[in-house]
């Protein structure tokens, strides 16, 4: 079911109904490549594909403070997910999921790419502290600061929903995303502690080529 | 959610992506960018931003949003500043004008990130709309594609808590909830099934803010229209399953009299930022400066 084709928006509408699944994989993933003669993040001059969320051009800043851009993690494989770093119960346990697909991947790793939905309390010094508490690899993992513009529109790309609760937490959708070495998302993994197999056997793919 | 209210809310949805076609369209030669230059070459870059024509704006003062879903222990409203809000949708015309100063926006270059494949194909081409559809409202625009447009007039989208406050006002009152020939009209609206094409903008009168068209022409694009919890990308409307929703067992529905809210709030939780549909337009906003609120 292609769910972005306008004539289908009542049924997005009931979702629950009709995508007992929970993780997705679209057709990128499968769908061979426009650019055949081009493998994939090896040419950095040639234009991002227009399904290709590092088309975003937002100014970011990493955990140690320094000026970063999406179009920066082309090349990478990626698992991207949105959290917050006040979060006491459902950003520790998506970190936790990645953690494991890190630690059943081996070699290579992708990168593992964390954005904050809070502008206003995670800065980068915030962030590397969350990153030391749960002892991710700086070599590997990249967290992200932005403003709220910009945040909302990574989210709106990733399809992640989230809202600022009147106490300055967030409500937000627990979603791990996959991205190739382009940039195109290829697969979804929605809710905690989901069965990763077929999260795995995507990012599996990916890193062979 | 009970049968009826699941068959009225598909019923109201369908009015938004029903495939209705202007008739006058196929024959009517088509206009084009009105400036009188050469079309720009494919290298041109897009304008800056703040460089588009200053929009019409009317100020709608402080007032407290009543969120349909809400954080137990947290106050009845939120607080919402200030703000000033378009006066009409936008219409083709103003967003022909964008993509001809904005060539990354036009139908045969937006990246497919940024919009669907219905993105302003109700126009001939790249350039060139009805002569119709001038001052009618313009729809199939992405929420990225409305971001851009807000971002070009030195605007932005409305936030839902201000749109929902710009809504509630009729010609006489700024809050006219309680009447429920208001609410009635409203949605008497979203019921009707979506035939022809769209009136111009401004045709009716004005409400107490000088504002036209909330209600009754086209569903509008909010800037975090994906804050929603309960539906859309996710499963488990039911049981606002905490795996998938961090927070979600907190909200409450706050009105469920309003009904009408809880259309627009159901709409929005099914699109994604690339959707486009015949239905759904966008107006922008502006915050007010500190000193004139």
């Amino acid at each position: 079911m292609n769910r972005r084709h306008p004539t289908l928006l009542a049924a997005t509408l009931l979702p629950v109904l009709l995508q007992p699944a929970c993780t997705e994989t679209t057709e990128a993933a499968t769908a061979p490549s426009c650019c055949a003669t081009l493998e994939a993040g090896t040419d950095h001059t040639t234009p991002l594909p227009g399904d290709s969320a590092w088309q975003l051009d937002s100014p970011w800043q990493d955990q140690d403070g320094r000026d970063r851009r999406l179009a920066d993690f082309r090349g990478e494989v990626t698992v991207a997910a949105m959290v917050f770093t006040h979060c006491v119960y459902a950003c520790p346990r998506l970190v936790a999921d990645m953690q494991e697909l890190a630690a059943r991947l081996g070699t290579p790793q992708p990168r593992y790419l964390l954005v904050s939905m809070d502008h206003e309390r995670d800065d980068p010094a915030t962030l590397r502290a969350f990153a030391a508490r749960h002892h991710l690899d700086p070599a590997h993992w990249t967290l992200l600061h932005g403003d709220a513009p910009q945040v909302r529109e990574f989210a709106a790309v990733l399809g992640v929903n989230f809202r600022r609760a009147p106490n300055g937490d967030y409500a937000h959708s627990n979603q791990l995303a996959v991205l190739d070495r382009d940039g195109r998302i290829v697969h979804r993994q929605h809710g905690l502690q989901a069965d990763p197999t077929a999260t795995l056997q995507v990012l599996a793919d990916l890193l062979e080529n | 959610m009970d049968t009826a209210l699941r068959t009225s809310l598909l019923l109201g949805l369908c009015c938004l992506s029903s495939d209705c076609r202007d008739v006058g369209s196929e024959t009517a030669p088509p206009a084009t960018a009105a400036s009188g230059s050469t079309a720009p070459t494919p290298e041109a870059v897009d304008a800056a931003p703040g460089s588009g024509p200053v929009p019409t704006l009317a100020r709608i003062g402080a007032a407290q949003h009543q969120p349909l879903y809400r954080d137990p222990g947290a106050p009845d409203g939120i607080p919402v500043a200030a703000f000033e809000l378009e006066t009409t949708p936008v219409t083709n015309a103003r967003f022909l004008a964008f993509v001809t100063a904005c060539p990354s926006w036009r139908r045969s270059r937006i990246a497919s990130l940024f919009a669907d494949e219905r993105y302003l194909s109700h126009w001939h081409d790249d350039l060139a709309i009805d002569p119709a559809d001038a001052s009618r409202p313009v729809t199939n625009v992405s929420w990225f594609a409305a971001r851009a447009y807000a971002e070009w007039i030195g605007c932005r989208l409305p936030t839902t808590a201000e749109w929902e406050i710009a809504g509630r006002a009729d010609a006489t009152r700024s809050d006219a909830r309680d009447d429920p020939d208001f609410l009635r009209r409203i949605l008497d609206w979203y019921g009707a099934p979506a035939r022809g094409p769209l009136a111009p903008v401004a045709r009716g009168p004005a409400d107490v803010h000088g504002i036209h068209d909330l209600h009754g022409l086209v569903w509008e694009w909010t800037d975090d229209f994906n804050t929603a919890l309960v539906t859309g990308e996710s499963r488990g409307d039911a049981g606002l399953d905490q795996n998938l929703f961090c927070g979600s067992g907190a909200a409450n529905a706050a009105d469920p009299s309003d009904y009408a809210a809880f259309m627009r709030y159901a709409l929005r939780s099914g699109l994604d930022g690339r959707s486009t549909a015949r239905g759904l337009g966008f107006r922008c906003a502006r915050t007010l400066r500190e000193e004139t609120r």
